[in-house]
């Protein structure tokens, strides 16, 4: 391994850091495009070609892409339109508001498992789309159209498609989680789809357990255990052992079962990490310090790291995309935060160092292991 | 002026300075020729489309009949903006003595 590549998006602009295996001195290149980037997404197939989902008020959705590790970039194609029958779902007061595309929130590059690269576009209003040379970007429209639709409903970000998992041992196998509507299930490549959301509980709705209508705020899955899911909600952390089919709750011993990421260690599939946030009203740290939670028993039991993050006074918030991991061994984990900071850890959590500050409020981090 | 150059208008094209480093145009300004008898802000969309395809869905949407929301379009000083994308350009804009302006709104802040 010659070193980790973070990809970042903030509100304003991507930056791309890079370092040696060591992890200790990093290089700053950016800000690139200048909009909001929600996410900047490395393919599978291939370290140094490079996807990013940038958004201004101006242009709206402007796609980039890179075949060179982020040093030059070209646009590609920006079309996207929903297809088949028109659709509404429920507006913050339940009022019927019909699908309008706004943005692109993921970008994600099918496994070399899977065959050739096929990239898909979680956006907003949720929907998910594939993209074909030939055809561009085509919707995949059995998730819009699922039965529980005209109960989604915004969240705080808006009704926004943010996590998309394939599993890497069974192609086909797509999961999809959408804020506020819950986890999907596909089994054959995003054409049909199963609520996934049994076993959670959502205090904010009258009905005990409906099918749909979760805040999932982010799902991770570690790609040699597939079957295992770990989840944060708004209000709940929760693991499924049976590829969603049913949840359980893991947050006990968390300060706060409120907070946006969840990530899972890159060699060991029960080693979890959450950063837990005060409250849907309070989105700061609890008693103003940032803590990562780490559980290594897969969230039976949890512990703070604390080594150099800041322990007073600091209201930051951790946006859902905003941690992650490298495949390094110690495994590398990475914060952002809305603060402009960039913490990162070599040694699994344990320890962690600013790499940048007064960045824009950071919106995404993805680390790229580089061969 | 031939019977061809009268078959045409010839517009003058002015195009945010940002879309010149996002999308990688050449400059800011352009000429696009459309056929009299279409020369519409439509028609000059789909002719820059097709000389620059980085602005697909960039300055609209398929299907959405105006540009997006915080771009507007000026024939001249007049805001065409929602006159619909079918409208024909004033004269003084086919004739070339005025240019088509497309605005980015300053909801930049």
């Amino acid at each position: 391994m010659t070193g980790v590549r973070l990809l970042v998006g903030t509100r304003k602009g991507a930056f791309v850091l890079e370092a040696g295996p060591d992890r200790r001195r990093w290089r700053v290149r950016g800000p690139l495009f200048g909009g909001e980037v929600f996410c900047v997404h490395a393919s599978s197939h291939d370290p140094d070609r490079l996807y990013a989902a940038v958004w201004s008020p101006w242009s709206e959705v402007v796609l980039q892409r890179s075949s060179d590790g982020g040093r030059t970039w070209e646009v590609f194609n920006n079309v996207f339109g929903y297809e088949g029958p028109t659709t509404a779902h429920q507006g913050f007061s339940g009022d019927p508001t019909p699908w309008q595309f706004k943005r692109v929130w993921r970008l994600a590059s099918t496994p070399p498992a899977w065959g050739p690269e096929v990239v898909f576009a979680g956006v907003e209003d949720a929907a998910l789309f594939r993209l074909s040379e030939e055809d561009g970007w085509s919707e995949m429209q059995g998730l819009r159209c699922h039965p529980t639709h005209e109960r989604w409903m915004p969240g705080a970000g808006g009704l926004c498609l943010h996590t998309v998992l394939f599993d890497p041992t069974r192609p086909g196998r797509v999961y999809a989680a959408i804020s506020a509507a819950g986890v999907f299930r596909s089994d054959d490549g995003g054409h049909t789809w199963k609520a996934a959301n049994k076993g959670l509980s959502a205090k904010y709705l009258p009905e005990e357990q409906p099918e749909a209508g979760y805040c999932v705020h982010k799902v991770a899955m570690h790609p040699e255990r597939p079957n295992v899911l770990f989840m944060q909600k708004h209000y709940g952390v929760y693991r499924s052992d049976d590829a969603g089919e049913s949840w359980r709750a893991i947050d006990a011993g968390l300060p706060s079962d409120f907070g946006f990421p969840v990530v899972v260690h890159a060699h060991e599939p029960d080693t979890v990490y959450v950063v837990p946030i005060t409250s849907d009203e309070q989105h700061y740290p609890p008693a103003g310090a940032l803590r990562v939670w780490r559980s290594r028993d897969g969230g039976e039991t949890w512990a703070p790291l604390t080594r150099g993050l800041p322990d007073r006074r600091c209201y930051v918030n951790v946006l859902r995309d905003a941690l992650a991991t490298d495949q390094l061994d110690p495994c590398g984990v990475y914060l952002g935060t809305t603060g402009g900071q960039l913490f990162a850890s070599a040694d699994a959590g344990e320890s962690w160092r600013a790499i940048a500050s007064y960045l824009p409020p950071v919106l995404s981090v993805e680390a790229v292991t580089l061969p | 002026m031939s019977g061809s150059d009268r078959a045409v208008a010839r517009v003058h094209v002015v195009l945010p300075a940002y879309l010149q480093r996002l999308v990688g145009l050449p400059a800011t300004t352009c000429t696009v020729t459309v056929p009299r008898g279409n020369a519409t802000v439509g028609e000059v969309l789909e002719v820059l489309e097709g000389r620059y395809p980085t602005l697909r869905g960039v300055l609209r949407l398929p299907g959405a009949g105006r540009v997006k929301p915080h771009l507007r379009v000026f024939a001249g000083t007049r805001d065409v903006t929602l006159d619909g994308l079918q409208e024909a350009l004033p004269e003084e804009v086919t004739s070339g003595r005025a240019e088509l302006r497309i605005v980015a709104s300053l909801s930049g802040g």
